[in-house]
């Protein structure tokens, strides 16, 4: 993944895409092949990895126990380059109570809890596991546009799982699909848009998902 | 399936199978055992009590446990949680309150009392003890019975379901045990234990009537002041100095405080006895002993409860993301848990050594303690005694902590068979271990045992080291330590054994006790293996 870009990833249930995630990050051990998140090990080195990633996770597992100051005074002291003042003004943003305990938060505000904890240290690649994934409008454009702010950053990386693929092609420059476990395509949304362009028509994400995909599951079953 | 009832039936058939084909394969080769010793008419007593063990109690002991935990579906949920464990799938089945609570006991009993006779029948040959027909079996139902009830209940604090279910089944245990020693009337028992299920009955369907309305009380906000206070002590303003800091600080707050908190509730119910101990030095003992091993015993349970990192997870067991991609090494997210337990286990340790004092000195039974002290010094000497107190006290510190990191670690490997395994078997072990002892004290192997001890401790060191350099291979392979780290750990602990063995050849200065039997104590007293294999348990989790 080149530096500055904004990864879409997408597939259907089963697909494999939280499974990739959970490789970037170390959770999983590889059994076959080998994977490096800048040029280092996540399994061998997760100091090295995880303390220039920044992660939303789909389970959203806060600890319900912690009171927001107390999980941002927690988790500021992982990461030297944590910005106190970004911090604040995103909490102020998101409109947290610092005294409010997370288990109290709606989900919502849990998601908005998690995106400060993921980006006050502007980390240099942001990792988002289904972040909008059952959140109402509202919060979900909360988190397009934290998306879009770290674009704005220079050099930052965004690689972001969805279902929703209408909020892919709002901020994704670059979209990869992919089929149990597979690549069915990786390339950027403009040239995927221009590729799959029938009788001059611009076809929408979801119709090129639904013929990729549909396509992949035929090959796999004449296979 | 033509009804609901049978369908629930299916379901616990089919989720046990292996159990059960594995249970019904004993009990025949006990029938097959029986019948041919019988056709050949060779007369068996089954009068050693170590036959008796191993035939009959042991067998016994682990299928009731393993049906205890099937009927009560304790391998489904956290034990400690506050909410029931009655698994929230069936809520929404088309049933009565009354079959839900009602049919999974009618099973569960119907169970245990097969267990019962088919052990009365098949594995009990003449002994000289008249063993009863029917009260062993009520008993054993009435136990499981008040553990579905118990398990099935919500609790207003977290950890309240272990403390419930150790003071009832402790007392329907009890109860067994006295009428064993008294030679009960089978009459006698049937009426005490008869009424023992229906109430269980009743209690068990208040329960899933709660569980099923969502219905969790919660103590923590009628408590609010205290835990004000709780909150007030470990609340952080200040910014942590290091992540190490700052992970001991989560450590702590997540899981210390549970077992300083289990052994304050108990405490008072076992030091209560000393009010009624009177000059009974025996019973002042026991009591004092079983208050000494409230903290180790509450230890070996907090793998089910501290391991869980978020209940509503598919993968419960595991560790959570949010720790998962902490950026901190294996060993500093040991580390950070080791010294959550250090605290965990002083907590515990202040409320034990504040409480003893003060019972004994309020409830008069001070004097006959202090008396024992004062000739035992008076043979010993003042120091070898005071020594010896300490040493004691120590063994059960350090049996604390090491029964704390055996269970987090246990707990770190995320998974939920072992985790579940290693509650069973400790279950297990506690309900053979009286028993054991008996027959060691009865059929007095004492001396035979006593005298194998070189020996066997001989054995237990060499398992000890091997277990040492196959983790300390391992973990240099994977690099989950440095070296320096793993060679200061070495020093640390071969320092620690040689004070212990220094201190064990000052106070057993005799001729006949050898140097190198202390020092084998000395190794087996200082924990190794088990701390060392911490960081591998967690990198087996965290890395799957």
């Amino acid at each position: 993944m080149p530096r500055g870009a904004v990864y879409g990833l997408v597939g259907a249930n089963g697909a494999g895409k939280t499974t990739l995630i959970k490789h970037i990050l170390g959770l999983l051990r590889a059994e076959s092949g080998s994977v490096r998140v800048f040029g280092l090990d996540p399994v061998a080195d997760p100091v090295g990895v995880l303390s220039r990633i920044g992660y939303l996770s789909e389970e959203n597992d806060l600890p319900g126990w912690m009171r927001v100051d107390e999980l941002v005074r927690y988790s500021r002291a992982f990461y030297p380059a944590w910005d106190d003042d970004y911090a604040e003004e995103l909490r102020q943003s998101f409109a947290l109570d610092p005294a409010a305990r997370i288990k109290n938060l709606s989900k919502g505000q849990k998601a908005r809890a998690g995106m400060l904890i993921a980006l006050s240290y502007r980390p240099d690649l942001l990792v988002l596991d289904e972040p909008s994934s059952g959140l109402d409008p509202i919060v979900r454009r909360d988190i397009l546009g934290a998306i879009i702010r770290t674009i704005a950053e220079e050099g930052r990386t965004v690689l972001f799982s969805s279902h929703l693929l209408e909020e892919v092609e709002q901020v994704a420059d670059h979209v990869t699909m992919i089929n149990k476990g597979r690549i069915v395509l990786s390339a950027p949304l403009e040239t995927i848009r221009e590729t799959h362009r029938v009788n001059g028509r611009v076809p929408s994400l979801d119709e090129i998902f639904v013929t990729r995909v549909g396509m992949s599951a035929a090959t796999a079953t004449d296979r | 399936m033509r009804s609901s009832a049978a369908a629930i039936a299916w379901e616990f058939r089919q989720r046990h199978r292996w159990g059960l084909i594995a249970l019904i394969g004993y009990v025949l080769v006990l029938a097959a055992i029986k019948l041919v010793v019988v056709i050949r008419g060779v007369f068996i007593h089954l009068d050693s009590p170590e036959s008796f063990a191993f035939t009959v109690m042991m067998p016994l002991t682990a299928t009731f446990t393993y049906l205890l935990a099937a009927f009560s579906f304790g391998l489904d949920g956290d034990l400690a949680a506050r909410q029931s464990i009655y698994p929230a799938r069936m809520f929404t089945r088309p049933l009565t309150t009354d079959a839900l609570a009602g049919l999974p006991m009618l099973y569960g009993i119907i169970a245990m009392i097969v267990l019962w006779l088919v052990t009365r029948v098949l594995a009990l040959w003449q002994t000289g003890v008249v063993i009863p027909w029917a009260w062993p079996g009520l008993l054993l139902a009435s136990l499981l019975a008040w553990t579905q009830a118990l398990t099935w209940m919500p609790y207003p604090l977290t950890g309240l379901r272990i403390i419930a279910a150790v003071l009832v089944l402790s007392t329907i245990d009890v109860l067994g045990l006295l009428a064993l020693h008294f030679n009960a009337r089978e009459s006698v028992m049937l009426a005490i234990l008869a009424p023992q299920i229906p109430l269980a009955y009743v209690v068990a369907r208040i329960a899933v009537a709660r569980a099923r309305r969502g219905d969790v009380p919660d103590w923590r906000s009628t408590l609010v002041r205290l835990s004000r206070i709780a909150d007030v002590l470990t609340y952080r303003r200040d910014h942590f100095a290091t992540p190490a800091s700052a992970q001991a600080w989560f450590e702590w707050r997540r899981h210390g405080r549970s077992l300083p908190t289990w052994v304050v509730i108990l405490l008072p119910y076992e030091l209560v006895l000393l009010w009624v101990a009177g000059d009974s030095t025996s019973l002042i003992v026991e009591i004092l002993l079983s208050v000494l091993l409230t903290p180790p015993f509450m230890a070996t349970f907090a793998a089910a409860a501290v391991s869980k990192s978020n209940q509503s997870a598919s993968d419960a067991y595991g560790v959570s993301p949010f720790i998962a991609t902490r950026p901190l090494t294996n060993a500093e997210l040991v580390a950070a848990k080791l010294k959550m337990a250090i605290w965990s286990t002083i907590a515990a340790w202040v409320f034990v050594l504040g409480a003893i004092p003060l019972a004994l000195r309020f409830s008069g039974t001070d004097a006959v303690v202090l008396e024992h002290w004062h000739r035992f010094s008076e043979i010993v000497g003042a120091p070898r005694a005071l020594v010896l107190l300490l040493l004691v006290l120590w063994g059960f510190i350090a049996l604390t902590w090491t029964q704390l990191v055996q269970s987090l670690y246990i707990g770190l490997t995320g998974r939920g068979a072992v985790i579940k395994g290693s509650v069973v078997l400790a279950l297990g072990f506690f309900f053979l271990f009286g028993p054991f002892a008996e027959w060691i004290v009865e059929t007095q192997r004492l001396g035979r045992i006593w005298s194998e001890l070189p020996l066997i401790f001989a054995i237990l060191v060499s398992l000890k080291m091997i277990a040492v350099v196959l983790i300390g291979v391992r973990l240099y392979d994977r690099r989950l330590l440095s070296d320096r780290a793993l060679v200061t750990w070495a020093a640390c602990w071969s320092i620690a054994v040689f004070a212990l063995c220094g201190v064990l050849v000052w106070w057993f200065d005799a001729p006949h006790i050898p140097h190198y039997v202390l020092m084998l104590v000395a190794i087996l007293g200082i924990p190794l293996a088990r701390l060392s294999a911490a960081p591998l348990a967690l990198a087996w989790n965290r890395h799957r």
